[in-house]
């Protein structure tokens, strides 16, 4: 069993960035009418799939290597989405797409993908 | 690196891909500026093909023309090359060229065939995105295969936002960028 690489940390920094800044989002998007329930709704669908890329991370990762790429791109997928809507302001959209990528590229190396499959299951 | 697989040479096609995408990435841009009053997400790209400005409307067909005989090039040539789900994605690219040409040619004008042209060059252009990103995954090229979905994803939540003026705007610029993504994972990828 090889070392942890350091982009596991990376990946896993970026995805709790990226879900707790959502959280935050979300939490101050509430006005008290029920209009506002549609931009929680967005943004807490944001927050879940970083919290999800942020766990494919870990040392015991719910998910194959190959499929950690996939939920960061969702990510993205997602915040993209929101910004689209107007759940998030542009500037916030960019920090979130900034961050998935970060997590996409750290989740695409070869060697966290082999060292998440060697490693979950034991 | 960029020899022959065993079915032909790859980076031909894969410079097919990449230049289709700049090639309308500039097309859409010079006729926005020549039109002047087309906004983005607010009117739709066909709008552009009957644009008052002659210009606009001239370079905007003939230039979607030349997109789509250049996605049909790039479908046959992942057929050529490549193998299982490729071959599909493929296939369905060659379709998605023929439905763009003739969107082109019958414009906006004619209303009811350049509809039916318009969602048959979105269906078969959104099921060829599916199916290589399923071919993608199988072959290990993840990254690829991530980015493939995200754009499919990012395209029909436009259609939720903003629709159809939302889901032409939002799906052309992911359509832009799959395409490169594509012809990138052409040169990219060992098989």
């Amino acid at each position: 069993m090889g070392s942890m690489p350091q982009k596991m940390v990376v990946g896993a920094a970026a995805g709790f960035a990226g879900a707790l800044f959502t959280m935050i989002l979300l939490a101050t998007s509430w006005d008290g009418t029920l209009d506002a329930v549609y931009v929680m709704g967005l943004d807490m669908l944001v927050a879940v799939s970083f919290f999800a890329v942020a766990g494919t991370f870990m040392k015991y990762s719910p998910v194959q290597g190959s499929t950690m790429p996939i939920l960061s791109a969702l990510a993205i997928a997602f915040s993209l989405i929101a910004a689209m809507y107007g759940a998030v302001e542009i500037w916030q959209g960019i920090v979130l797409v900034i961050l998935g990528i970060v997590a996409l590229l750290c989740a695409a190396c070869p060697a966290v993908t082999s060292w998440v499959d060697v490693n979950r299951k034991a | 690196m960029h020899m022959s697989n065993g079915k032909g040479s790859r980076a031909p096609i894969a410079m097919v891909g990449i230049f289709a995408a700049f090639m309308f990435a500039v097309v859409w841009m010079v006729a926005v500026f020549a039109d002047g009053s087309w906004s983005f997400g607010v009117d739709e790209l066909s709008d552009l093909g009957i644009s008052d400005v002659c210009n606009a409307a001239n370079i905007f067909n003939y230039g979607c023309m030349l997109f789509g005989i250049l996605i049909a090039v790039f479908g046959a040539g992942k057929i050529a090359i490549r193998y299982g789900h490729d071959i599909s994605a493929g296939i369905l690219l060659v379709l998605a060229g023929a439905f763009l040409v003739l969107a082109a040619i019958y414009t906006k004008d004619s209303y009811d065939l350049h509809m039916f042209f318009v969602y048959m060059f979105v269906f078969m252009m959104g099921l060829a995105a599916v199916v290589n990103a399923i071919g993608d995954f199988r072959k290990g090229r993840n990254l690829f295969a991530a980015i493939g979905g995200m754009l499919v994803v990012v395209t029909i939540g436009a259609y939720a936002v903003g629709g159809l003026a939302g889901l032409e705007s939002a799906g052309a610029v992911c359509l832009i960028v799959w395409m490169a993504a594509a012809g990138a994972s052409i040169v990219a990828s060992k098989d």
